[in-house]
């Protein structure tokens, strides 16, 4: 019942997905925004119309203009390039922080499924401790003690959706755990490491993968509220949150400079969730989930 | 009582005691894990206190005489228990920046705070019932696909962005709330007054907080209601001519309510959370904002203060969560 799923497969599935037309216009719209994002922060620099960080003093808060697509905020800075460049801060914050928590959440998912007993017992009592958290106060308290900066945003990022991911992982690998091939792998004689890595994870992907476009997801908004309450990367970065922040006393003159950055929030995330729906179409087949769980 | 009843009332006593023994452990954890995590600080009180040049112009005498005083020359653990005896007895210690007790600081933000949470919650909890009652009972037409894409949508949409919207449209615009709450003097007003500004002013920070969980528990109510619907029980209750709205209400609700209660009781914990970001947008004097400036200025007793009220709240809305649940469901066997 329980296909190869190894890391090939996959990428063949969701390739095989596609061209057997098996995709939905949520995973086209998704991936379209999403790999859009991706490509503007790769290339940020040099698709920005201005310079990001040039002032210029005689178009102060200006609203928009041709030369000024998105208008100007109160040091003359051009909206648009900022939105363009904080691309690049936002996204790298989110995605790096989703893969630390994947695989944080995949090691202690699979170790706690794999051992079961004692050690599954204590490392989701840990686990539950970490989860009564409030996401963002826990990440607060981490940028608080480190110093609010990209590195330790991601970490605190990281830690503190591990154990949503470890939740998942455990509870798809518990349906696996108890399977023939993994206790002939058992008997074979294999390394613990050997079956958790080579036997247990290729099965596992498909949830990997999808919780992982949920996360991200998540992690975009996460960043952006951090970079909102001045626990993001330090002021001259453009960072979406940083910059709703600290033009919102500016919105008498010029609301642009506060939606700007909110709206490629919007876009990014909803991006995001689509081409995750998307993804789950494709890989997690309708009622595949609930067969696999009465194995 | 008969034999039944009183069973049933040692089992729940059991139960309950059991459920706040769990809690008082995870609450003592919580709280060494904050407090072990602000001892990973750079730099200690004294430090922050006086600041780099009295600090030179002071000695080390005198710096260390000010350590010994303030206990910070005392291992992490005794420092700990010293703190955490205080907090039993309701001492929150001093701030280091305010110079001034703790306590009653944290108290006057809390309630201020509470006045968004509270009907933020009250707001999530009818809103988003309704919406997924009306959304399940209409399922697949314009009603049901509006309804949720925009919750799909709110869900999308960070808190700062809806609330820098409310600002814009009723403080800009229309200029009917100011655009920065902490002008606001709530002390000394009447209840009445209060309810008068409540419903004028705050009612928007209010419903920001609430935004995003109305959405999560429509989804939920939804979803679980859909399922009600096509119960066999409900389709019997149907052919033998039961009102509609009695289907709905007195028979699947009471039972699509449950899965819908957990997501309630998870949202409060969010909505205490979420005080933080809302705070900021409408530069609203309460214990989010608190908490923000405890961090920036790396004031350790404040951030410890802020961060176990916080968590403490979250941790309560889940026990009282898990405690309805079982109450609602006599199917549940307390375990």
């Amino acid at each position: 019942m329980v296909k190869n799923n190894s890391a090939q497969t996959v990428i063949k599935k969701i390739i095989s997905g596609l061209l057997k037309k098996n995709i939905t216009p949520n995973l086209i719209i998704g991936g379209i925004l999403l790999f859009g994002f991706v490509f503007i922060g790769i290339f940020a620099p040099h698709v920005t119309p201005h310079d990001a960080d040039e002032m210029h003093y005689e178009h102060l808060k200006e609203t928009p203009s041709t030369t000024f697509l998105l208008g100007t905020d109160r040091y003359g800075r051009d909206i648009l390039s900022r939105v363009i460049v904080g691309t690049r801060t936002t996204l790298l914050m989110a995605l790096t922080s989703t893969l630390l928590a994947l695989f944080l959440g995949v090691i202690v998912g699979t170790t706690s499924s794999f051992y079961g007993g004692v050690v599954d017992i204590v490392l989701m009592r840990i686990n539950d401790i970490f989860m009564s958290f409030p996401t963002l106060i826990f990440a607060m308290l981490v940028i608080g003690v480190l110093g609010p900066s990209m590195t330790n945003g991601i970490i605190a990022i990281g830690i503190i959706y591990a154990p949503r991911v470890t939740r998942v992982v455990r509870a798809q690998a518990l349906n696996i755990v108890h399977l023939e091939y993994i206790d002939a792998a058992k008997v074979r004689g294999e390394f613990s490491l050997y079956i958790i890595f080579r036997e247990m994870l290729p099965n596992l992907w498909p949830t990997i993968i999808v919780e992982g476009s949920i996360r991200l997801g998540y992690a975009i908004l996460l960043t952006a509220s951090l970079g909102y309450i001045g626990l993001g990367p330090p002021p001259p970065t453009p960072d979406w949150g940083l910059m709703a922040y600290s033009e919102r006393g500016y919105m008498f003159e010029t609301p642009w400079p506060v939606f700007a950055p909110c709206i490629a929030i919007v876009i990014a995330v909803i991006g995001v969730n689509l081409f995750g729906e998307g993804l789950k179409d494709i890989l997690l087949a309708k009622g595949s989930r609930t067969k696999e769980a009465k194995v | 009582m008969g034999k039944f009843g009183r069973c049933f009332m040692d089992d729940f006593m059991r139960f309950i005691i059991k459920r706040l023994g769990i809690t008082a452990v995870l609450l003592v954890i919580i709280s060494m894990i904050i407090f072990w995590i602000c001892q990973l600080m750079p730099g200690d009180a004294v430090d922050m206190m006086l600041g780099g040049i009295a600090l030179q112009s002071l000695g080390e005498t005198t710096v260390e005489d000010l350590r010994k005083e303030l206990g910070l020359n005392l291992p992490v653990y005794q420092q700990y228990f010293k703190w955490a005896s205080g907090v039993i007895h309701g001492d929150l210690g001093t701030s280091y920046i305010m110079k001034a007790p703790i306590a009653p600081l944290v108290i006057s933000r809390l309630k201020t705070s509470l006045l968004l949470a509270v009907p933020a919650s009250l707001m999530m909890i009818v809103c988003g019932l309704a919406l997924g009652i009306i959304s399940a009972v209409k399922e697949k037409t314009w009603i049901d696909n509006s309804i949720s894409f925009v919750s799909l949508s709110m869900l999308s949409v960070p808190a700062f962005l809806t609330g820098s919207l409310f600002i814009y449209i009723f403080s800009v615009k229309l200029n009917w709330i100011p655009p920065a709450f902490n002008a606001i003097n709530m002390e000394g007003i009447g209840f009445f007054q209060m309810m008068g500004s409540y419903f004028g002013i705050l009612i928007f920070p209010s419903l920001t907080l609430g935004f995003e969980s109305i959405a999560y528990v429509n989804r939920q109510t939804r979803a679980s209601m859909i399922e009600e619907l096509k119960t066999n029980y409900v389709r019997t209750a149907v052919l033998k001519g039961v009102p509609p709205r009695s289907v709905v209400m007195r028979h699947a609700l009471r039972n699509g309510l449950l899965p819908a209660i957990t997501v309630i009781a998870f949202n409060v914990g969010q909505i205490i959370a979420g005080t933080v970001i809302i705070e900021a947008v409408f530069s609203y004097p309460g214990i989010g904002a608190l908490m923000v400036d405890a961090i920036k200025f790396r004031d350790v007793p404040l951030i410890l203060a802020t961060m176990l009220i916080i968590s403490a709240s979250y941790v309560f809305a889940n026990l009282f969560a898990d405690i309805l649940y079982t109450q609602l469901n006599p199917r549940i066997k307390y375990a």
